[in-house]
């Protein structure tokens, strides 16, 4: 491959991730987070146990007084719960709570939906091959069998 | 619409996109600083509005954005005396040497990753470019509009 069509590639990348991102937030619009709410409900979803608030500070790359502003709106729109972790009485985790489940659905969903318009324009078996060449440029991809 | 492949499309996307992110902070910037100086470094002066449309950026974020750019030397603002919201904005020459270094080194990370590959797949990638640019500019493909078949195809890995 020419040092051109590297560029071009990186640049056409780029480019993609810049239009999916656009689509994604315009398909999550409708669920009324902001984008920190988002991010931090992402993050409760896919730790492994319920993350403390200094985790999630940490996680988000913000100060601790700005995640409780965010938790304290997750909490009051009923999606969030705060409970005491029972092994460390002074540390608080966060749950989801059965609303928090079905938005984070939700997101999954605009999220996908957000994917299959960016790439409706190719054939399902042009969708298979570029998934596969890609995925063999991302080395430190997972292995799909 | 195959809702597996499209998954694992959005997912491969968009790690090689953060791959790609290493080329920024080599510039002490972070992604979002090195597109917005990268669509401003492209398009020569650009008014705040269109930048914030083009990088989906909301206002606040943009200005934020704009005004670590110019702190950093890289992009200077030119105001319109007369109208403060046609404020536009423009690259400097070290700006434009610094995004020149970026793109350098996103190309380089490709060609590191597409070293290691057969050369068979590599030329596949070189001809998915084309459906590639397609996508990556929202047009849909020639494909069954008289338009000979092929040249944006996708060939199989």
């Amino acid at each position: 491959m020419e040092y051109e069509d590297s560029a071009q590639l990186a640049d056409l990348l780029q480019r993609l991730t810049k239009r999916l991102r656009r689509a994604q937030a315009e398909r999550l619009a409708p669920l009324g987070l902001t984008p920190a709410q988002e991010r931090a409900l992402r993050m409760i979803t896919r730790s492994e146990e319920p993350p403390r608030m200094t985790e999630l500070a940490d996680h988000l790359g913000i100060v601790p007084r700005s995640v409780t502003t965010v938790i304290d709106a997750l909490e009051r729109a009923g999606l969030v719960r705060r409970e005491v972790d029972p092994r460390n009485r002074r540390a608080i985790r966060l749950h989801l709570t059965d609303q928090g489940l079905a938005v984070r659905d939700g997101m999954r969903e605009a999220r996908r939906r957000a994917a299959e318009d960016l790439f409706a324009p190719l054939s399902g078996t042009d969708r298979e091959a570029l998934a596969k060449l890609l995925g063999l440029l991302d080395r430190k991809a997972e292995v799909i069998p | 619409m195959d809702s597996d492949t499209v998954i694992r499309l959005r997912r491969v996307v968009l790690r090689l996109a953060r791959q790609l992110n290493a080329a920024s902070v080599g510039e002490g910037l972070t992604p979002t600083q090195a597109s917005v100086l990268g669509v401003v470094n492209g398009r020569g002066p650009v008014s705040l509005a269109d930048l914030a449309e083009i990088e989906g950026l909301n206002p606040t974020m943009l200005s934020r954005v704009v005004g670590k750019l110019d702190s950093f030397g890289l992009i200077r603002r030119l105001r319109d005396p007369d109208d403060f919201r046609a404020a536009r904005v423009e690259s400097t020459p070290q700006g434009r040497d610094a995004y020149e270094r970026i793109s350098a080194q996103r190309a380089a990370i490709i060609s590191e990753c597409v070293a290691d590959l057969p050369a068979e797949q590599a030329d596949a990638l070189v001809a998915a470019l084309p459906a590639l640019e397609n996508l990556a500019s929202g047009l849909r493909a020639r494909r069954g509009r008289g338009q000979p078949a092929g040249d944006d195809q996708v060939k199989p890995a």
